[in-house]
């Protein structure tokens, strides 16, 4: 009972501390921003958690899926749904994000299992380099299709959100940003409630652990992990929904940096916990955003690099160590 | 076992000694204060169910695992035990630097050129630290037991030290051949480097000449005699743990650690192995650490024989001793012998 | 097994390959004179001939021969250690900027190219081992990870100091090579292509030297099995450390020739596409089997320099309907990257395998003593 205590506690004390450090240092229009790109982070690096969790892979490709989901949520909204500008029809907006919302998640997902089948589970018992190598052609594959596709040119995405802002606090955020944050908290529960209520969450929970004794249970293991690469996948779209949105342009190689941030968020909170890539997402995102503040823009993806190196040195296992892979 | 009074003169004829040895993963505690010792010369076995710990313990002493208590001896060096301010190492690199670096900063205001070279002295004493600490010097670790850091000698530095060690399932480097797995044996005890090798000198030659002929004399030993081209991979199944052995023999230990050396061998092959072991000590005067099921090999030529059980040493004797203990009785076989 | 052996290979041929196998150097240094005297030669054989004129030929092998050279020292690091290094380029770019300084009207220096290359070599190294020594000790897949964003960020120091680098512009006018009072020029690529060759060569020596002693022993066992090699008394930080080392400093020198040869150098030229075009060469050509890296550079290279342009002009000279109108140039990254994924997959071991070659060339080296393997003796 205490160690449950404890694993809920001790993450939302980092998490609270954090974002209070966050919100003194940066006032509330750049802590909303802050907020909302952490949200993308925290997607993105749950799947490289759940992934290497389950399969011990650094899924490189794994920023890219977020890239194409950007782009697949582009399409349904510009090509399928004919959008162009914003809908003030607050029940039509609300409809029409989750219709995009949802069919993005889905088409994403199904791709991340299919890349899992024919790119991973053939190489599942060679040596490690081999999918390491595979993931990285991935990669470059899902980036050179897209750019064939759309062009090598950032592309524009419908601004279906109204742009209109609130005043808070101090300051003014954009209904965008807390239908962003809310959204992606939201979807951040429910894996949790998945991962730890349901019997498939038991079964990637017990596949993680020990692959060979979950199989002798009974575990489908090639089916678990074909469900984690979905979820994993889905999560990637979700936030390439939200980049679309947000920014309003997107590029094929967006993939790249925003994956490399978002492994970096992974590892800070412990690679392996889904608690803690969320919890990662949200300070790799401050970290970015308060160089910019300082005018330091151009250095944020360094600072982030350094970042990462100091964690991989000092505490490898992220702040909340590990609770999904703990292997000796 | 372990009386508490040991001072360095009792040590002396001591290859290992353990003194209570726990390590724990997260709540479980696999070893619970194992003591340890071993003589030279003495064959010493570790027994006990499946589980009871012996790999764990096995572990900690080849230096793979930090244990969370207790100390390993190794010809009365300490050279594992939990580490001690292990955060102040990395200090130890930055800080040079940057109290060379602002030091070069201050100066930049009476000259640019001097406060530059300053600076670029911090970032080489930065790279000299991270080189040391990879390396390992003694006046690195010397730096270190001053400020008082310990940190237990990694595996390389056990074989260092003089432990051998084979494995459960056999990890032989399955795609190099026989010679080429006991060469790697005996890394350490080659001298050329990298600029040898570059340059091809007489001595690097010299060297990789005189190890081929070694390392067929350590194959001659464990009976593989001729058969170094072979890929390991290929080789049987006892060949295989022969090989490692050889292997193991090559780095020139004192103690040779042996998982389970007569795993899933058929009895003639049990015979040849325990045949080899005897040999080893008569005439290298080696000792020996094993893990072994079978009570044949055990009770055949153990000197001592320790048992565990959950993680506990339940007893400790001679194999005669330990083979009427009546808790070795009741844990280990779960009923009496008939 | 002697009838097994002749099997093989008739007897002159083994003969021949047991006494190179005996000077293995003095066998390298010949076979890249034959090559090189070769090269020129078959480009002026009728197809090669209509694609491009001679010269522009052996400046395009010079130009292969740095990417030649980039294979090779990321072979040690990824075939031969088996350590993942996605930031290779990196150390490319360490080795460029490091003669642009040395020798242009920039900094006002001018030290010549000889022992510059020394120079970027080392330079290179340090960096490398500046960036190893933290990180060597985690698990592959974090120094994948890790290299990956060094060979981004480094780049992206050089774009945004533009202090020191003159930023996106780059910098430019740098000093061509110079050998006892010859120099070299833009209109004469000769030079440079025998230059490369002779760097080739040494380099080749040199490795081959490395693999086949006690270090390169020992990575070819860390590859194995890390846990194994430490138990073996192997110091694995330090020998994951050396290739590191030496794999940059490979590329250090690559980048100290290009510059001399490009005479300009901009932070542009160092994405991850170079990572990742020398990754490719390395994992085709073959992991651990440095000729067969060396093949896979050329080829790879060649292909993307040449022969995607003919191919382009080839289809649309005859108006072939759907692929006139594909710019092959356009979709190289998106062949390489089926190609490594392909490779994994169906062989793993690259086009010129190299696992069996040496134990090969044992095995069929007259004097040993022929013991049959007992898989054969036994007639399995």
């Amino acid at each position: 009972m205490t160690t449950d205590v404890r694993r809920v506690a001790r993450p939302l004390a980092i998490g609270v501390i954090a974002l209070l450090v966050e919100y003194k240092l940066l006032g509330t229009q750049q802590f909303a921003n802050a907020l909302t790109l952490g949200a993308i982070y925290a997607l993105i690096a749950l799947g490289y958690t759940m992934v290497y969790g389950i399969v011990e892979l650094i899924n490189f490709a794994h920023g890219d899926i977020f890239m194409v989901g950007s782009f697949l949520a582009m399409w349904i909204m510009s090509t399928v749904l004919g959008l162009s500008g914003p809908v003030t029809n607050l029940l039509n907006l609300i409809g029409l994000l989750a219709l995009v919302m949802f069919a993005t998640m889905l088409g994403m997902g199904l791709i991340g299992m299919f890349i899992e089948r024919f790119a991973y589970r053939p190489l599942r018992h060679a040596p490690r380099l081999a999918p390491l190598i595979t993931a990285i052609g991935v990669s470059f594959i899902l980036q050179n299709i897209i750019a064939s596709l759309f062009g090598p040119s950032p592309v524009s995405v419908p601004q279906i959100v109204p742009l209109d802002k609130f005043a808070i606090l101090d300051g003014r955020i954009g209904y965008l940003n807390v239908f962003m944050v809310v959204l992606a908290v939201v979807l951040m529960i429910a894996l949790q409630l998945f991962v730890g209520r349901t019997r498939l969450g038991r079964a990637m929970r017990s596949t993680a652990q020990d692959r060979e004794a979950a199989e002798l249970m009974g575990v489908d293991i090639n089916q678990t992990i074909a469900i984690t690469f979905f979820i994993a996948a889905a999560l990637a779209g979700a936030g390439g929904v939200i980049q679309g949105l947000y920014f309003g342009s997107i590029k094929f190689d967006l993939g790249f940096f925003v994956g490399l941030k978002a492994f970096t968020a992974a590892v800070l909170g412990g690679i392996g916990n889904t608690t803690g890539a969320a919890i990662g997402g949200f300070i790799i995102a401050f970290v970015e955003v308060y160089a910019t503040v300082l005018g330091y823009t151009q250095w944020s993806e360094v600072a982030v690099f350094t970042v990462l190196i100091l964690v991989l040195v000092f505490r490898p296992s992220g702040l909340l160590g590990q609770q999904l892979g703990e292997r000796a | 076992m372990t009386a508490a009074v040991a001072g360095p003169t009792t040590d002396g004829d001591l290859v290992l000694r353990a003194r209570k040895v726990t390590k724990a993963f997260g709540g479980l505690i696999a070893v619970k204060e194992v003591d340890l010792q071993i003589a030279r010369g003495a064959i010493v076995s570790l027994i006990g169910p499946n589980g009871a710990g012996k790999t764990t313990f096995f572990n900690v002493i080849a230096g793979i695992l930090d244990p969370t208590s207790g100390v390993v001896e190794l010809g009365g060096r300490q050279m594992v035990a939990r580490p001690v301010r292990a955060w102040l190492e990395p200090v130890t690199w930055i800080l040079p630097s940057i109290v060379i670096s602002g030091l070069g900063v201050l100066t930049y205001q009476a000259s640019p050129t001097v406060g530059d070279l300053i600076v670029l002295g911090g970032l080489f004493s930065l790279i000299a630290m991270l080189l040391a600490a990879i390396v390992r010097p003694i006046w690195y670790q010397t730096m270190l037991r001053r400020i008082g850091v310990f940190k237990s000698a990694r595996p390389n530095e056990m074989v260092k030290a003089g432990i051998g060690r084979t494995f459960q399932n056999i990890r032989l480097f399955s795609n190099m051949t026989a010679l080429e797995n006991v060469q790697v044996g005996m890394h350490l005890k080659m001298k050329s480097n990298a600029a040898d090798a570059l340059l091809s000198t007489p001595r690097a030659r010299a060297e990789e000449t005189e190890s081929v002929v070694r390392a067929e004399h350590y194959l001659e030993i464990v009976g593989l005699k001729g058969r170094g081209d072979e890929v390991a991979r290929n080789l049987p199944y006892g060949d295989q743990r022969r090989l490692e052995v050889a292997r193991a023999l090559a780095s020139g230990p004192v103690l040779v650690l042996l998982d389970e050396p007569t795993a899933g061998m058929n009895p003639r092959e049990t015979r040849e192995m325990t045949e080899l072991i005897s040999r080893l000590r008569q005439d290298l005067g080696l000792s020996f650490l094993l893990i072994e099921h079978d009570m044949k090999v055990v009770m055949g030529i153990s000197d001592r024989v320790t048992v565990l059980d959950h993680g506990e040493c339940i007893a400790e004797g001679t194999p005669d001793q330990v083979r009427q203990n009546p808790r070795v009785i009741e844990a280990y076989l779960g009923k009496p012998p008939e | 097994m002697t009838a097994i052996a002749n099997r093989r290979a008739p007897a002159p041929w083994r003969r021949l390959r047991a006494r190179a196998a005996d000077h293995r150097s003095v066998t390298i240094l010949a076979s890249w004179v034959i090559v090189a005297s070769v090269l020129p030669l078959i480009v002026l054989l009728p197809p090669l001939s209509t694609f491009q004129p001679e010269s522009l030929w052996i400046d395009g092998f010079a130009n292969a021969g740095v990417f030649i050279l980039l294979a090779m020292g990321l072979n040690v690091v990824v075939g031969l250690a088996g350590l993942l290094d996605l930031g290779y380029a990196a150390f490319f770019a360490i080795g460029s900027y490091a003669y642009a300084f040395g020798a242009s009207p920039f900094t006002n220096l001018q030290i010549p190219f000889w022992p510059m290359l020394l120079v970027g070599a080392v330079v290179a190294a340090t960096l490398g081992i500046l960036l190893g020594a933290p990180t060597l000790r985690l698990r592959g897949d974090y120094l994948a990870i890790v290299t990956l964003g060094f060979g981004e960020i480094v780049p992206a120091v050089f774009l945004n100091a533009s202090a020191f680098t003159l930023g996106t512009n780059g910098i430019g006018g740098i000093y061509k090579p110079e050998l006892f009072g010859f120099k070299f020029t833009l209109e004469n690529p000769v030079p440079y292509y025998v230059a490369m060759v002779g760097i080739l060569a040494v380099t080749m020596v040199l490795l081959y030297r490395l693999q086949g002693s006690r270090l390169g022993r020992a990575w070819m066992a860390i590859r194995e099995d890390e846990l194994a090699a430490a138990s073996s008394g192997i110091n694995t930080i330090t020998a994951k450390l050396l290739a590191f080392a030496l794999g940059a400093s490979t590329a250090g020198l690559a980048g100290v020739f290009a510059t001399s040869k490009l005479t300009f150098v901009g932070p542009g030229q160092f994405g991850f596409q170079v990572s990742f075009t020398v990754l490719a060469m390395v994992v085709l050509g073959g992991m651990g089997n440095i000729w067969g890296v060396a093949a896979g550079a050329f080829v790879i290279y060649t292909i993307q320099a040449v022969l995607l342009k003919e191919l382009n002009q080839f289809f649309a000279a005859l108006h072939v309907p759907i692929l006139q109108s594909i710019d092959f140039v356009q979709y190289q990254y998106l062949l390489y990257g089926i190609a490594l994924v392909a490779m994994m997959l169906l062989r793993p071991e690259g086009l010129f395998p190299s696992s069996r070659r040496r134990r090969e060339l044992h095995a069929t080296t007259d004097d040993v003593a022929d013991v049959p393997p007992p898989t054969e003796a036994l007639g399995a």
